[in-house]
């Protein structure tokens, strides 16, 4: 099959794809929202974001699902390892490294990644069928106009998201962590001299955003498949909604992730080939380093 | 290191190297041929992270374009393997030299993107079916035989061996030889201030440009190696969890000590075989693997391979010292001087 | 930051011991590569991975009838020997794959323990939470082996033994065969595996065959081809006699052109195009390409209109999609829409929507039971039910995945549809479930075609062995099973084989799902 089969022209498929793209788009911009908040305060793309909500959401599983307890409390659980693992990820291996390159920090994040992902497999069964935790039903209703019908667990993803991104931009904006957590963004040295202690502001970061993964790992799991490895797929496209979002502020984030779901959607209208999805997101890519980078243009701050 | 002690080093490894594997089974025989092809893939991140001082995720991809050259042309076009490497190592340079036009500009970070999307991009586009079958197989895989060298069909386990262990040995003194001459020092030294090497008058972009493409193409030859080690080749073996692991382990060993490269490939062959011997599942390779590399970075920043050689270095330099003082003729640029890319520390 | 003089030292400390390890690791792997020995490892090794959870129960070696006894276990207590391990080493990338890095398999605790086996080892062996590695069998009693032997087929002769031949995987006490299991990844093929070992645990009980017992070395291929050509090449180092009831979606096209033109037979699989290309090969199951002209003939039946097609993006399904599209062509019915999907396509919300936009009126799938879940899923979400017809539908673990859509669902399949509830007092149907619910409970509900597939390749192996009439090697083993003439091994109607290339089944039976139980309703469909 060299050619897509469907060269028909569906753009009637549009208000549809619309609404299926920023269903997915939800789901990379709540993965992407404690990634970015990572990044932008201690500077390193953590690699293992999507391995550490995976990792939460198996507790959460093991709570709710092996052991029976009800859906909220495994969700809490799932929370509270998630700031565990991003206080310790942060604690033991980001803060020895200080003064090292980024690039060092972004493969210690991938060496927790392996370690993580392993021992999920190890725990719970590398391939064996889990049942998600669903917090939310998968009932839903149609949306006028289109003929898509739209679950509440899809909609909770897309309304979490976006309340994760106000949230933490109100946080960054209108209190002291926040405060705090934009001076050491800015430069670390200058914020010491003010009497922030960095380290604590970084911890605190890595904390909040691995806590958001983990919210997002409970959410995104009954949509996509529950294993071991699906979700850090899901992260790395999230990398890629926040680069579309310039990296630069939370709801921009979102909208990157947005963007990214609908171009990843609309090119089922035309093409029946599985990997387009793929080819899309990197033409995006390409596209949006060389608007960052572009010779001339006003370099982006790296943080 | 002195050049007496390396070359005494070298040549015992020489020996080991062809001498043990011919009393072993042909199932180690191809263990460590395939962990040969593998430190051919960390040569080639050896060699870009050495000179530009990037870390690639891709490397996988690059190899892909050797081993499907390789497999297209060899399987279904019958043509001779001696032809279809070359084009498959050369298609792969081009794809290189693509992959470093974006990267001139990028830094560290960025680039790290641009190599994760690059690999799943070939990965999960190029090589799916539907898209370029005539190159990628469909959903078939190629099955490619062996090839005769001078005369001599590879199908015996041992003479395969040696085949790749003398293209590795090649490749790697090729790399090396080009690290310690004058132009690799130079190389090494504007990877770290690139205002100087303007003033130089170097062309970096050039240089750049040359050093993904030297990089790819080495994958590029791992992946031919590859297609004819296993006998097939079908997509699935080239994706983006395969270049992340070569690239831990890479990073693990020391990616600017060219030891490194075979260190890497046998690790990742024979690391998960002892597992197994030991009784213990292999998926704890990976596990391993994973904790080796946070705790190297912490603790031997310059990589296992690299740091021991240091040490070993200066130890023997200090016995020869208080044996004999000997004025330091041969320049010795330190080459580990730590990969610094991004603005933030 | 520590000081950097403590650092010095820790990097030093580090760097010593791995360097120690290495060599001592590297010398005994040294010493073990040399000279690989035939590893002794006690039938029904313990398997410490993923789903199919659960220790085996092997049953214990039971003291052969025939044998001067226990030299199973033999050896040294010290030997506890892996091997049943896999080899997923995989130069290439055995690391970095998240999923797939080998799993393992446990080890066989080798643990001395002679004799005495009992029939019913499994309930001793078994032991609570799966993933460790093998207990050692509780000795029950004396060897009361013969007492429980539930299998139908008889025992090998007892005095008949005939010379070993080591080489081939014949040795005094073992014959040993191999198989490449994609048993992490995407797909879990572990429950081929234990449905075989199931069969062979059966077969030893009841005294094994021609004074042997039957083993299953087997080895993850973790979805990743190279890994599973590492795996061809682990398995014939540790000397098999012939690769039986193997599953690894991802190798086993071209490892079967490898393993046969090494002059191994290949028994029972996938049914690949090469496992119908080679005389060594003996597949049990219609070929894939045939299971799409039967979906395609049979659409017709069902009256399907307007299908829309989905096929995954797995290099063995080829065949049978062109198959499919073929038939449907011949039968005058025109697809609205064919749409390709990668195996780890998460939401298929955009499928059903522009299917139903094409004015699908009905869908025909080839997918892998996890992304069936997937598409029943957004079918239901997207309320689009219509008639579906799908090839390999009936696993149960994943019909629990599926939801109420699936109600309704067509099936084919070329053997007896264990689930139906009309089979089960068939006694080939209580055999088969009898035995995985024996020795490996927790894998019963993830039977499906391939499993039964895989079970009928172990009874047409031990069959073929019993026809041997002397020596056992693989070539007499060749020759044995084409000696097998209207052969019926249960859950498919006949086998036979001839000498040359085989293709024994052509036949469907109709399937469909009633409320979450899969009916028969037409059998002995050919094509």
């Amino acid at each position: 099959m060299g050619l897509p089969a469907v060269l028909g022209v569906n753009f009637h498929l549009t208000p549809g794809y619309t609404v299926i793209g920023i269903v997915l788009g939800g789901v990379y911009a709540l993965a992407a929202v404690g990634l970015v908040l990572i990044y932008r305060v201690s500077g390193v793309l953590n690699f293992a974001h999507g391995a550490v909500a995976m990792f939460a959401t198996f507790t959460a599983y093991e709570v709710s699902t092996v052991k029976g307890a009800p859906g909220w409390i495994g969700a809490i659980v799932a929370i509270a390892v998630g700031a565990a693992l991003g206080f310790a990820i942060e604690y033991f291996t980001i803060r020895p490294l200080h003064g090292r390159p980024a690039l060092v920090k972004v493969v210690v994040t991938i060496g927790w990644l392996l370690v993580l992902q392993t021992a999920a497999g190890l725990i719970w069964g590398a391939t064996a069928y889990h049942q998600p935790v669903r917090l939310v039903s998968r009932d839903g209703f149609r949306l006028v106009g289109t003929d898509v019908t739209v679950g509440y667990d899809q909609l909770t993803t897309v309304i979490v998201a976006l309340i994760f991104a106000l949230a933490v931009a109100a946080l960054l904006r209108y209190t002291t962590l926040g405060n705090a957590m934009r001076a050491v963004a800015d430069n670390p040295d200058t914020a010491r001299l003010w009497g922030i202690s960095v380290n604590r502001v970084t911890a605190a970061s890595w904390m909040v955003g691995s806590a958001m993964a983990a919210v997002a790992g409970v959410l995104i799991t009954p949509l996509i498949a529950f294993d071991t490895f699906s979700l850090t797929v899901v992260v790395i496209y999230a990398f890629t909604a926040a680069l579309i979002g310039r990296l630069s502020s939370l709801p921009m984030t979102v909208v990157g992730g947005f963007l990214l779901g609908l171009a990843q959607t609309y090119p089922r209208m035309f093409s029946s080939l599985s990997g387009t999805a793929d080819a899309v997101t990197f033409a995006l890519v390409l596209l949006t380093l060389g608007v960052l980078f572009r010779p001339g243009g006003r370099k982006v701050r790296v943080v | 290191m002195s050049a007496r002690a390396r070359r005494v080093g070298l040549l015992v490894v020489a020996v080991i190297a062809i001498a043990w594997p011919a009393i072993l089974s042909d199932y180690s025989r191809s263990l460590a041929t395939d962990g040969l092809i593998s430190g051919l893939i960390v040569l080639s991140l050896v060699l870009l992270t050495g000179f530009v001082g990037q870390i690639s995720f891709c490397q996988y991809s690059f190899a892909a374009v050797g081993a499907f050259t390789v497999g297209s042309l060899v399987a279904a076009h019958h043509w001779s393997f001696w032809l279809a490497m070359p084009l498959g190592v050369f298609g792969a340079a081009v794809v290189g030299a693509l992959v470093g036009i974006p990267a001139l500009r990028l830094s560290g970070l960025f680039l790290t993107i641009l190599t994760v999307a690059v690999a799943l991009f070939f990965d999960r586009f190029i090589l799916a079916s539907g898209t370029w079958d005539a190159f990628s197989g469909g959903l078939s895989s190629f099955v490619v035989g062996r090839p005769s060298f001078l005369g001599v069909h590879l199908d015996t386990s041992y003479r395969f061996y040696l085949f790749v262990l003398g293209t590795f040995s090649l490749c790697s003194l090729g790399v090396w030889n080009f690290r310690r001459g004058k132009t690799g020092r130079v190389l090494r030294a504007i990877r770290d201030a690139e205002v100087a090497a303007s003033t130089l008058g170097i062309n970096l972009t050039a240089w750049k440009l040359a050093a993904f493409a030297t990089s790819a193409a080495l994958a590029g030859l791992a992946g031919a190696l590859l297609a004819v080690s296993i006998g097939s080749v079908s997509t699935g073996g080239y994706d983006l969890v395969h270049s992340l692991g070569v690239a831990a382990v890479a990073t693990v060993m020391g990616v600017n000590s060219v030891a490194s490269a075979a260190a890497g490939g046998l690790f990742l062959v024979f690391g998960p075989e002892i597992l197994r011997h030991l009784g213990v599942s292999s998926q704890w390779f990976n596990l391993i693997t994973g904790a080796l590399l946070i705790v190297q970075l912490i603790v031997t920043p310059d990589g296992m391979v690299t740091d021991f050689q240091h040490k070993l270095g200066h130890l023997l330099r200090h016995r020869a010292a208080r044996k004999a003082p000997v004025p330091a003729t041969e320049l010795d640029v330190r080459d580990d001087v730590p990969v610094r890319t991004g603005v933030r520390s | 930051m520590g000081s950097s003089s403590v650092r010095e030292r820790i990097a030093i400390v580090f760097m010593t011991l791995s360097v120690v390890a290495t060599l001592v690791l590297g010398g005994a792997l040294a010493a073990q590569l040399g000279h690989p020995r035939q590893q002794v490892v006690q039938v029904g090794e313990a398997s410490a991975t993923s789903s199919g959870g659960g220790v085996s129960a092997g049953d214990a070696s039971a003291a052969a009838p025939t044998d001067t006894g226990s030299a199973t276990a033999a050896g040294a207590p010290g030997d506890a020997a892996s091997s049943a391990g896999q080899a997923a080493s995989g130069g290439t990338g055995g690391t970095g794959s998240p999923t797939a890095a080998g799993s393992s398999t446990g080890t066989a605790a080798g643990a001395g323990g002679t004799a005495a086996g009992s029939g019913t080892a499994a309930g001793a062996g078994r032991s609570a939470a799966g993933r460790t590695t093998a207990t050692t069998r509780a000795p029950s009693g004396p060897a009361a082996a013969a007492g429980k032997a539930p299998a139908p087929g008889a025992p090998g002769a007892v005095g008949d033994k005939g010379p070993d031949s080591p080489d081939e995987g014949v040795t005094g006490d073992f014959i040993t065969v191999g198989g490449i299991f994609d048993e992490t990844g995407p797909v879990d093929a572990t429950v081929e595996r234990d449905v075989v070992r199931s069969y062979f645990n059966q077969v030893n009980a009841a005294g094994g065959v021609k004074g042997r017992k039957l083993r299953l070395l087997d080895c993850d291929s973790a979805f990743d081809p190279s890994r599973a050509h590492q795996c061809s090449q682990r398995l014939l180092s540790q000397k098999i006699m012939g690769m039986v009831g193997w599953t690894s979606p991802s190798g086993e096209e071209p490892e079967t052109k490898f393993l046969t033109s090494q002059g191994v037979p290949v028994i029972g699989g996938l049914s690949v195009p090469a496992q119908f290309q080679s005389p060594l090969a003996f597949p049990t199951m219609a070929s894939l390409e045939l299971h799409g002209t039967a979906m395609g003939h049979h659409a017709k039946d069902l009256g399907v209109e307007a299908p829309g097609v989905i096929i995954v993006n797995v290099n063995f399904i080829a065949p049978l999609k062109d198959a499919m599209l073929k038939a449907l062509q011949q039968e005058g019915i025109k697809p609205v829409d064919i749409e390709q999907v990668d195996i780890t396509k998460a939401d298929y919300s955009d499928i059903i929507v522009k299917m139903r936009a094409a004015g699908a009126k009905s869908i025909l799938a080839g997918l892998d039971p996890f992304s069936y879940a997937r598409m029943f899923q957004a079918m239901e979400r997207q309320n689009f039910k219509v008639p579906t017809l799908g090839f390999g539908l009936d696993k149960k673990s994943a019909n629990d995945a599926y939801g109420s859509f699936i109600d309704g669902a067509e099936s084919l399949i070329p053997f007896k549809e264990a689930f139906d509830p009309g089979s089960a007092n068939d006694p080939d149907v209580q055999e088969y479930f009898g035995a995985v619910q024996r020795y490996f409970p927790n894998q019963a509900k993830s039977l499906d075609v391939y499993t039964e597939a895989q079970w009928v390749a172990a009874k047409v192996f031990v069959e073929g062995l019993k026809r041997i009439p002397g020596a056992i090697t693989r070539q007499s083993l060749v020759a044995a099973l084409n000696t097998l003439k209207d052969f019926k091994p249960g859950l498919i109607p006949s086998v036979t084989y001839t000498p040359g290339n085989h293709d024994p089944n052509h036949c469907f039976n109709w399937i469909h799902n009633v409320k979450g139980a899969w009916k028969t309703y037409a059998t002995n469909k050919c094509f």
